[in-house]
């Protein structure tokens, strides 16, 4: 699974979590402050190369992710078009603005750059990792732990959202809309009835018998993240303040 | 240290009574089995003694649970977390982090314990465990019998005085019931008080001292375990799965050859020999799926299965055993075709295919329960109802399938595969957590289904006697494959048994279950002598 967390060598791997994630923080600023394709084109294509590169992001993968964005993203485009006024064309009975067509592709665009970066965090950082950060920021444990549940569970539900695939080919059921809402409705209501037996599994280990944890492993800020946040923040001011 | 239950009743939100009067004393240093049928208290008992009735679900009750003089609803969850461990059945569910050693910690961080202590204490418990070895392993490549041993660990770091299990055999290959079992006999020595609820019996007579039989919320057998051969007819009355040790004396008295029971094994005369008798299948000859030298790998990669061979014959029920990841769904989902294999060649005459999943709910499509069976049939209403009364689920008829309990959930999704005549049907652990009633529900329906059948199952209760070929995987390749007599057959000459122990033979071995629970199968030789 694209998302996955994945152990490795890579860049990304050896960089403490939370520099991680002030980095991301950083790169979706960054992005949200860009407005015009010009700007946000090289700023998202220097992300997505820089995110592949550090944390050996499987290509292919990505790809069909991007290729899934792209589709949906012809709706905001339509949407912006249609939605600001300004000279433009006319397709069927819809009058779409060069402007807002823009700015839509701007939106689009910015948000293949903040995907790229969230999958380079998301499979180079584990979900201990990931408490632990938020942790550190301050975040309370037991929010933190039931992120990192999520991030647990995730295989699991990969593999009961597969057998509900094989078990509605092998019924024939309808495909399109109506196969995604069988599916959903089917593992929602079967991972409902798993929800208690993680609550009892938790209660009797104690989960939130105190308001703090022993935290066996603690989040140190590396060289190496330190470097990765300073360089980008100094790209995004060059880049702000020359290209802008 | 003591557990008392003290007249003890528990109505639901809803007004439904799931426990009567219940009054048990559990004192130190007993091992207490819980049985009786699905939907007789025995889980809500237990929810009781965890004070999570109190806390979770709400309802009526009256009468008191102490434990160490203490009131459970006074300490409340939190109170009782620490000093009282539970296991799930399902030990995939519980297990919440991502290796063996953030497990078996995880318990120890949340009270608050010094570093230093969290770790020695948690090696202790993996180290009691046999799990030592495999600290930094990530829990998603243990077997099932590892994991159920890690939630035990986690629980033991805590030092806890009672330990209660439930159904913690379910789901396990063979070698992970003997892994558990030999954890329980380490636990007996730490615990003051273990309660396992259970349906199978058999594993767990070395180790007990007393059997509790609750049927319909009431206390309906109360004993200890060496008096367990008297409790033989209200064993049956009470609709519990009678230990297959007691069904083997019983069938072996009526052949006049007195045997005795100690701590789970049955011990015969010394002029008395068992062999275990050929079978054959009644398969009708023809191929329904033929498998040549398949190979799948995973989209990442990884080799699944190589070098498969196997032939599954319309009308014979196959069994695919083996541990965790060894690739038991994969073939089945191959044989299938829902998955095409990355060589060999797959030949199948199935056109109609059901597939029962591990998890039921995964199947539903519909909102009611009758539109789940008529789906995709040419079934007149008339013809519904009559499934409905047939898989006893008329009164859920306007119901979500969603909403029906968990065996409720497996009647209708072997409804659901049945309905239809099928050339395959795929059940993946069919009767975990059924009761013996319903099992025997399940073995009657199933033994008229005329099609090829593959059940990836551990459950004893079909192996034994209703499945009649065996694929044994291990790590994607075939280790053995035949008839389930002939495996048995072939642990038999190797073991060479003096006495028969069932349960521990079953542990062990694949297919001794064949001996259990088919007496009338056995040979029992100079018998005319006794």
């Amino acid at each position: 699974m694209l998302l996955a967390y994945k152990p490795g060598r890579s860049l990304f791997n050896r960089t403490d979590p939370l520099m991680k994630f002030v980095w991301i923080c950083i790169i979706a600023g960054w992005l949200y402050t860009l407005r015009d394709i010009k700007t946000v084109l090289p700023v998202t294509l220097g992300v997505t190369i820089f995110s592949f590169l550090a944390a050996r992001v499987d290509i292919w993968r990505y790809l069909k992710i991007t290729l899934i964005m792209a589709i949906s993203g012809w709706g905001m485009i339509v949407y912006q078009g249609w939605a600001r006024p300004g000279e433009g064309i006319s397709i069927w009975f819809l009058n779409l603005s060069y402007t807002g067509m823009e700015v839509g592709i701007a939106i689009v665009l910015r948000t293949f750059g903040l995907v790229a970066s969230t999958i380079a965090y998301s499979v180079s950082t584990s979900p201990q990792e990931l408490e632990m950060s938020m942790i550190k920021v301050g975040i309370p444990y037991r929010f933190s732990r039931i992120a990192y549940l999520a991030l647990r569970m995730i295989p699991t539900y990969q593999y009961d959202l597969q057998a509900i695939d094989d078990v509605q080919t092998l019924r024939k059921s309808k495909k399109g809309f109506e196969r995604i809402k069988t599916t959903l409705a089917a593992l929602l209501a079967t991972e409902m009835r798993s929800v208690d037996t993680i609550a009892i599994a938790l209660d009797v280990r104690g989960f939130g018998a105190h308001k703090t944890r022993t935290e066996l492993n603690e989040v140190h800020v590396s060289k190496k993240g330190l470097a990765l946040v300073i360089v980008t923040i100094a790209l995004m001011i060059v880049q702000l303040v020359y290209f802008q | 240290m003591q557990l008392s239950v003290n007249n003890l009743s528990y109505s639901y939100i809803n007004g439904v009574r799931a426990l009567t009067n219940v009054d048990i004393q559990i004192s130190s240093g007993e091992f207490v089995l819980l049985s009786g049928p699905n939907g007789g208290g025995k889980s809500t008992l237990l929810q009781a003694i965890l004070g999570i009735l109190y806390e979770y679900y709400g309802g009526k009750i009256t009468g008191e649970i102490t434990f160490g003089g203490k009131s459970v609803k006074n300490l409340g969850i939190k109170g009782l977390a620490g000093r009282v461990g539970f296991v799930l059945q399902d030990p995939g569910s519980q297990v919440c982090n991502l290796t063996v050693i953030e497990e078996a910690t995880a318990a120890l961080c949340n009270f608050l314990y010094p570093k230093k202590e969290v770790i020695s204490r948690s090696r202790d418990a993996l180290k009691l465990m046999h799990l030592e070895n495999l600290e930094n392993v990530s829990v998603d490549t243990l077997s099932g019998g590892q994991l159920q041993r890690l939630a035990i660990a986690s629980l033991l770091a805590l030092r806890p005085k009672i330990l209660i299990l439930d159904e913690p055999l379910a789901n396990i290959d063979p070698e992970g019931v003997a892994d558990v079992i030999d954890a329980l006999k380490e636990i007996k020595k730490s615990v003051d008080i273990v309660i396992v609820a259970t349906h199978w019996l058999d594993p767990f007579l070395e180790l007990a001292t007393r059997l509790i039989v609750l049927d319909s919320g009431k206390v309906t057998i109360d004993t200890d375990i060496e008096k367990l051969p008297k409790c033989f007819t209200a064993m049956k009355k009470a609709k519990v799965e009678v230990p297959h040790v007691m069904q083997i004396q019983r069938k072996l008295a009526g052949l006049h050859i007195l045997t005795r029971i100690v701590k789970g094994k049955i011990f015969l005369p010394a002029n008395v020999t068992v062999m275990p008798v050929k079978r054959h299948n009644n398969g009708t000859g023809k191929d329904i799926v033929n498998l040549n030298d398949v190979f799948y790998r995973y989209p990442d990669g990884t080799l699944a299965l190589k070098d498969i061979t196997a032939v599954i014959k319309n009308g014979v029920r196959v069994a695919i055993i083996g541990h965790n990841g060894s690739g038991k769904s994969t073939l089945a989902r191959l044989a299938a075709g829902l998955r095409k294999q990355s060589k060999g060649k797959i030949q199948t005459l199935a056109s109609n295919i059901a597939m029962m999943p591990q998890k039921p709910g995964l199947g539903f499509i519909t909102t009611t329960v009758a539109d789940e069976i008529a789906y995709g049939t040419t079934c007149s209403a008339r013809e519904v109802a009559m499934w409905l009364e047939r898989f006893d689920l008329s009164k859920y008829k306007d119901t979500s399938p969603f909403q029906l309990s968990g065996g409720e959930q497996r009647r209708l999704s072997l409804a659901i595969a049945t309905v239809r005549p099928m050339d395959l049907l795929i059940l993946d652990e069919p009767t975990a957590g059924l009761d013996a009633q319903q099992v025997q529900f399940f073995e009657e329906i199933l033994s008229t289904f005329t099609g090829a059948s593959i059940y990836i199952t551990h459950d004893p209760r079909i192996m034994g006697s209703f499945v009649q070929e065996v694929i044994v995987l291990k790590n994607g390749a075939i280790q053995f494959s035949g008839h389930t007599s002939d495996l048995t057959s072939r642990l038999y000459s190797d073991l060479g048994y003096a006495s028969i122990n069932p349960t521990v033979a079953l542990a062990m071995h694949y297919l001794s279950a064949n001996l259990p629970t088919s007496p009338s199968q056995l040979e029992v030789q100079n018998a005319s002598s006794i």
